[in-house]
């Protein structure tokens, strides 16, 4: 039943995603109504299209494929963009010489046309790109970076967490992304001590105060309860775990530091203090 | 030599594909030899170096024994290919200079990176650098990805972010393109001008779907190296361009190579799904035609 759930609101998550999904079908009931025949290929995509859109099948798609992909990447049994390509070709080629505008003009209209629905259906033409927030993240962590030795165990926020093994791998982790991100931990299939996901949630709790701070004209408004009572715990925990440098926005530091125990030297890079423990 | 070459009726574009698909398959040689006989990634990289050398040589002597041939193809207006060029350069250049999104549940670069610094394969956890706490699967085990692309890096001496982010989309853009040409053919014969316009729609197509991490403009544009970008931009329009034209030995490539590239049920993947729809197509088929014959 899980599967059937997955599959209902997978389809609605895809169209919702994809809009040029809809070309397919017209081409499908344009070749059907006008020709009367369709090609092998258009055969195989209706087939496809009717396996995908009825729920049981798309559970027993969604059975053969491994659990840690998405619904949506069942439609690759689709070939969505040559479809879509192909009912392009078929308008500009095979209908537009058919209609009865004379001239060229038509052809121009018809580009357009094309143009216009690719655009439009096609999200705006807009691509993901990095955000100046993420981007200064970055280059925040790059300066971080040069900092660290084969010998560091590192506690870091999450948002800097992402970088530091794909940029490094000889620095270690107490805990890696695969603690928030369920597809990475369905790789490794790993799982962590209750005391870690205290610390992790404990950093969490930090992040998102501080995310408050810099977003905030105030500086004096009181410190959550859970990051006072919770931070000897927190660093004990990643103490016993080898951590040996941790890493704190230095405008949250500032307002912390009062809470955190001894045994550490701490220095200023950049955007960031860091906490080495002393030997 | 020249007479195997012509029975195959292969092309430019399929020496490109299955050359691709080869490389694929030298990794997973590699990688399995590194991985259950505890081989360092030096010597991983200098057996698949040594392959890819003897693959291009291959290539090359295959390429120059097709020699040129009179396809017979409708000639179209210049514009077309030069347009679809330009939308490729384009589609390049954003690859090469745009900084890549990280996207969730993959890590191939931390596995990369884990793999270059530890001298082995799967010798400690990617994610901590810490030792595993639970054995791998086997199925995620035996994904070759992560020792090709140790393996450039060894033998160029690129950095594993720009030749895993900014290097390899750019040969999966290649094999994509070619293999997208190749079902051009099925579709539409010999008119090169209706080939052509599939081809630039195929471009803008690829630009408008980068809504989701599924779909395909999303994997060439920001995640050109991950498994199932191959699969969905290379593997399969390739397997549907064998099924469609009874080249059986393209999908039986295709079926290999991608259960060295995506984690699939027990190699069951998507192209075996798609060869077997297409063999039941073309039984239908020739039983329709049969039935009508005999009425």
């Amino acid at each position: 039943m899980s599967y059937m759930r997955e599959a209902l609101l997978g389809i609605s998550e895809y169209f919702t995603a994809n809009k040029l999904i809809t070309v397919c079908f017209a081409i499908l009931l344009y070749e059907f109504f006008v020709h009367e025949k369709l090609s092998p290929f258009l055969k195989y995509v209706l087939a496809t299209l009717l396996v995908l859109l009825f729920p049981v099948s798309a559970a027993v798609l969604l059975i053969y494929q491994p659990a840690i992909y998405d619904y949506g990447f069942l439609w690759t049994l689709m070939p969505v963009v040559a479809v879509i390509a192909y009912a392009g070709v078929r308008f500009l080629w095979d209908i537009l010489p058919k209609a009865e505008a004379p001239g060229k003009g038509k052809y121009v209209i018809g580009a357009f046309a094309v143009l216009g629905i690719l655009f439009l259906l096609g999200n705006r033409g807009c691509v993901q790109m990095v955000s100046m927030e993420e981007a200064a993240l970055r280059s925040g962590y790059e300066q971080l970076g040069e900092t660290f030795t084969e010998d560091t165990m590192l506690w870091v926020p999450r948002s800097l967490m992402q970088w530091v093994r794909r940029k490094h791998g000889d620095v270690k982790l107490v805990y890696g992304l695969d603690m928030w991100d369920a597809a990475a931990a369905a790789y490794d299939g790993d799982a962590y001590a209750p005391e870690l996901i205290a610390a992790y949630e404990w950093m969490l709790a930090v992040e998102e105060y501080n995310v408050f701070m810099e977003n905030s004209d105030y500086v004096w408004f009181e410190t959550p309860e859970e990051i006072i009572l919770n931070a000897h715990a927190a660093f004990e925990t990643v103490g016993n775990a080898g951590g040996n440098v941790i890493v704190f926005p230095t405008i949250t530091y500032e307002q912390l530091k009062e809470y955190f125990p001894a045994g550490y030297e701490t220095q200023q890079v950049g955007k960031y203090t860091l906490l080495q423990r002393k030997r | 030599m020249q007479q195997f070459v012509k029975k195959l009726d292969i092309s430019f574009a399929d020496l490109y594909v299955t050359g691709v698909i080869a490389c694929i398959g030298a990794a997973e040689v590699a990688h399995l030899a590194g991985l259950f006989l505890g081989l360092g990634m030096g010597t991983v990289s200098l057996i698949w170096g040594g392959f890819f050398a003897l693959l291009l040589l291959f290539c090359i002597l295959v390429w120059w024994k097709l020699g040129r041939r009179d396809r017979k193809l409708v000639p179209c207006h210049k514009g077309l290919p030069i347009g679809f060029l330009l939308l490729i350069f384009v589609q390049m250049l954003y690859i090469f200079c745009m900084q890549q999104l990280v996207t969730p549940g993959d890590i191939t670069l931390e596995t990369v990176t884990t793999f270059l610094q530890e001298d082995g394969i799967h010798r400690v956890n990617p994610l901590t650098g810490g030792a595993y706490i639970n054995p791998l699967s086997m199925r995620y085990k035996i994904l070759c990805l992560p020792t090709l692309y140790g393996a450039v890096c060894k033998l160029t001496g690129l950095l594993p972010e720009i030749a895993v982010c900014h290097i390899v989309p750019l040969i999966v853009l290649g094999g994509c393109y070619f293999s997208y040409y190749k079902l051009s053919g099925i579709l539409f014969g010999k008119h090169l001008g209706k080939r052509y316009t599939f081809l630039i729609l195929v471009a803008l197509v690829l630009w408008m779907l980068d809504g989701a991490t599924y779909l395909e403009g999303y994997g060439l544009l920001q995640g050109g190296y991950m498994g199932t970008t191959i699969r969905g931009l290379i593997l399969i329009p390739y397997t549907l361009q064998g099924g469609l034209s009874k080249q059986w030995w393209k999908c039986a490539l295709c079926v290999l190579a991608e259960l060295c590239v995506c984690m699939t049920l027990w190699g069951l993947g998507f192209c075996l799904l798609i060869t077997t729809g297409l063999v039941i197509l073309h039984w239908c088929e020739e039983r329709k035609s049969l039935k009508e014959a005999a009425s």
